[in-house]
């Protein structure tokens, strides 16, 4: 199975998805960066304002996140479908979508003092994680294009 | 449930309406992050929402340009929305 994440040019990836969870009615677009420095996927302030999401429902991660601003707590999102475009089957000729389904995704809220950075990270778009680019063993960087496929 | 299961196109959630829809939106992420530079020229410190290669609508705050498609009736989700930083910045997470 193939992803096709779009470079920019500073050279990351960046792959449209659709988020589907409890709090949705139906997939919605996000907009996710390819970081391996994360080990969860993250939905950042904007994205949470965006999706509509209602963080007073979440519970807390029971885990704190390391971030370059500092340690914070995110909220968890549980049951997250994850829905992007792949490439699969014999010379990954077939083209459908692939649901990654995630036990929970980390939530920053967009005013939360305590939970969030000082600063409002704004037109960071959210963080694709380990958690799901884990899955894929060959990474491929073309001109325009990072490869993402699995064994 | 499995960590990813392929869905088929006859999957009902995934109807062709959807599909579409998500190669429109992936086109206009795709044209925005390819046109930062000459987008800023216009909507620098904004966020803009883009549907099919155009910006549609511009705002300071990402609470306004929601309220703003609202407003006019129109769906978030039907929107590429991004914001225009004034300069290049460099990621650092």
């Amino acid at each position: 199975m193939q992803v096709i994440a779009g470079l920019d040019t500073t050279r990351h990836g960046h792959i449209i998805a659709y988020i589907m969870c409890s709090q949705f009615t139906g997939p919605k677009p996000l907009h996710l960066i390819v970081d391996t420095g994360s080990s969860i996927t993250t939905l950042l302030g904007d994205d949470v304002t965006r999706l509509s999401i209602n963080c007073g429902v979440l519970q807390r991660s029971s885990t704190p996140s390391l971030t370059a601003s500092g340690i914070i707590t995110p909220f968890l999102l549980p049951n997250v479908q994850l829905i992007m475009d792949v490439s699969h089957g014999w010379l990954n000729r077939k083209r459908d979508f692939a649901s990654f389904n995630l036990a929970n995704i980390n939530c920053m809220p967009p005013t939360h003092p305590q939970l969030m950075t000082q600063q409002r990270i704004r037109g960071a778009c959210s963080l694709l994680g380990m958690d799901v680019l884990g899955h894929f063993s060959k990474w491929k960087f073309t001109r325009t294009q990072l490869i993402l496929e699995t064994e | 449930m499995a960590l990813v299961e392929i869905k088929k196109k006859t999957d009902s959630t995934f109807n062709k309406e959807l599909m579409e829809k998500y190669h429109r939106l992936r086109e206009d992420f795709l044209w925005i992050i390819a046109n930062k530079d000459k987008l800023r020229t216009k909507y620098a410190k904004k966020y803009i929402a883009v549907e099919n290669k155009k910006v549609k609508y511009a705002s300071t705050t990402i609470e306004s340009i929601i309220s703003k498609i609202l407003r006019a009736n129109r769906n978030v989700e039907d929107f590429a929305i991004e914001y225009i930083e004034e300069h290049p910045t460099n990621l650092l997470f």
